[in-house]
C-alpha cells in the first residue's frame, strides 16, 4: 500500500522557536491533531499532543510545584521534539513507514517529494489502513450483535450508554450485522415483561416497561444502515444478557461497565461468544 | 479473520499495584511497547501508558536536580497515573476490531481470557502487524 494514499496534508505550521504554550493552544484546535515544525525555513518534524504533554510540566502536582510558570513559559516547540523527525519518500510502502515509526518510537512521519515535505502520516492513519486491509482480505463474519445498554443517562457510569451504543452500532455497521439493543430491568416482574397478567402494582410496572421500551427506541439513530432491534428483559443483568445472546445467536456481546466489575467478569466467564466490555 | 491471539507475546509487561513510577519505567525500557499492565493479586487493575510516564516527569523548567526527580519518582506509586477505564477484549477479537479500538481510544487495550490478563495490544503491536500483513503475499 503506497503511503501517498494514506497521507494527510496538515496546514498548521509552527516555528521551532515558538513558545510551547502558544503552540499547544494552536494544536488543540488543529483538526489533524498535529502541527508541522519548521526550523530555519525547513520542516524538521511533527508536533503532537503527546509530545506537548511529555515536554510540559509534570502531571504529578507535587513535582509540578517545582516548575514555576515563569520558567515553563520559556519552553519552546523545539524542546518538545523527540529526536529527529521520521522522513519517508512519497513512494514509500505503508509497511516501511510503520517500521520506521515503531522502531523510532514516533507518532507521525513526514512525507517528502524530493526536498519538499508534502504530507504527514500518523499512527492513526496506519491503524486505519490495517483495519481496511484486514477487512478487505477477510470478509466480516459478525452477523448478530447484542448490545446491552441502559436508556437512562445516569446509569452505567462515566463512559455511559452513548459510548457503548456508538461502538456497538459502529461494529454492526461495519459488519452488516443485525444489532439487538437490550435493556435489563432488575425490578420488573418477568410476567409483566412477557405480557402476562399479574397482581396489584401491575399498572405501575407496565408503565415502567412502556417507558423503557420508548427510551430504548429513542436511542436508535435514524437513517443508519444497520438493522437494529430492541428488547427489554426483567431479572438479573447477566442472566438476561446471556439468555438474549442465546436467543439471538449473538456473535458478540457489547456491554458497558467497569472492567473487572463482577458483572463484566461473570458475563465474560459464562458467555458462549466474545464479550467486548467498553 | 486473524485474531489478537496471534499478536501476543509470551508474557505481558506488568507491575504490581504497589510498584513505583521508576519500576514501571524500568519494565517499559526493558520490554518496549506502549504500556505496562498493573495487577494486584493476579488481577488486572489498569494500565500505565508510556505517554503518561513521560508526562509525569517534570519539564526542563524544573528546579529539581536529576537525582531529586528520580528520588521523587521512586516514591510515587503507579496508581497515581494508572488508567482504570481501559477497554478490554477477548482473545478471539479480530485484529481489525482491536486496531479500530486502539485508534479511537488512543490507548492500548487489555486482552482477557476469562478473568485473567493475557496480554496488551497497542499501536506498537499493530504497526508490527501492518508490516507483516503488507509484506506477506495476499491469500489467494
Amino acid at each position: 500500500m503506497p503511503i501517498k494514499t494514506l497521507m494527510r496534508s496538515p496546514s498548521g505550521v509552527v516555528e521551532a522557536t515558538e513558545s510551547l504554550a502558544i503552540a499547544t493552544r494552536r494544536l488543540a484546535s488543529e483538526p489533524d491533531g498535529c502541527l508541522l515544525v519548521r526550523n530555519r525555513g525547513r520542516v524538521v518534524g511533527v508536533l503532537t499532543m503527546a509530545d506537548v504533554r511529555a515536554a510540559g510540566p509534570s502531571t504529578i502536582p507535587t513535582l509540578a510545584a517545582y516548575e514555576s510558570p515563569s520558567l515553563t513559559a520559556h519552553l519552546t516547540v523545539a524542546d518538545a521534539l523527540r529526536g529527529e523527525g521520521v522522513v519517508v519518500p512519497l513512494n514509500a510502502a505503508a509497511a516501511d513507514v510503520a517500521r520506521a515509526l515503531r522502531t523510532r518510537q514516533q507518532r507521525a512521519a513526514l512525507v517528502a517529494d524530493g526536498a519538499d515535505v508534502v504530507g504527514v502520516v500518523t499512527t492513526e492513519d496506519l491503524l486505519s489502513a490495517l483495519t481496511e486491509r484486514l477487512e478487505r482480505d477477510s470478509p466480516p463474519r459478525l452477523a448478530r450483535l447484542l448490545v446491552a445498554v441502559s436508556p437512562s443517562p445516569t446509569v452505567g457510569g462515566g463512559r455511559g450508554t452513548r459510548t457503548v451504543l456508538d461502538i456497538g452500532l459502529e461494529i454492526g455497521r461495519r459488519h452488516g450485522a443485525t444489532v439487538t439493543l437490550l435493556h435489563v430491568m432488575r425490578r420488573l416482574s418477568p410476567r409483566i415483561a412477557e405480557g402476562l397478567p399479574v397482581g396489584g402494582d401491575s399498572d405501575v410496572q407496565r408503565w415502567r416497561l412502556a417507558g423503557a421500551r420508548a427510551s430504548l427506541a429513542r436511542l436508535v439513530p435514524t437513517g443508519i444502515e444497520t438493522t437494529v432491534r430492541t428488547a427489554v428483559r426483567a431479572g438479573e443483568v447477566v442472566d438476561a444478557v446471556l439468555a438474549v445472546a442465546a436467543e439471538t445467536l449473538a456473535d458478540l456481546i457489547v456491554m458497558g461497565g467497569r472492567r473487572g466489575s463482577a458483572l463484566v467478569r461473570e458475563t465474560i466467564c459464562r458467555a458462549r461468544c466474545p464479550v467486548l466490555a467498553v | 479473520m486473524e485474531t489478537v491471539s496471534t499478536l501476543l507475546g509470551y508474557d505481558t509487561p506488568a507491575v504490581d499495584a504497589d510498584a513505583t513510577l521508576v519500576d514501571a519505567e524500568t519494565v517499559l525500557r526493558a520490554r518496549g511497547g506502549d504500556a505496562v499492565a498493573v495487577e494486584r493479586g493476579g488481577r488486572f487493575r489498569g494500565l500505565v501508558l508510556a505517554d503518561d510516564l513521560a508526562a509525569a516527569r517534570p519539564s526542563m523548567a524544573t528546579t529539581l536536580t536529576f537525582g531529586e526527580v528520580n528520588g521523587a519518582l521512586m516514591r510515587i506509586p503507579v496508581t497515581a497515573i494508572m488508567r482504570r477505564d481501559v477497554a478490554t477484549i477477548a482473545l478471539e477479537t479480530p485484529i481489525a476490531e482491536a486496531a479500530r479500538l486502539v485508534r479511537d481510544t488512543g490507548t492500548p487495550v487489555a486482552v482477557l481470557a476469562g478473568d485473567s490478563l493475557v496480554g496488551l495490544v497497542g499501536p506498537h503491536d499493530l504497526l508490527a502487524a501492518l508490516e507483516r500483513v503488507e509484506e506477506d503475499p495476499r491469500p489467494e
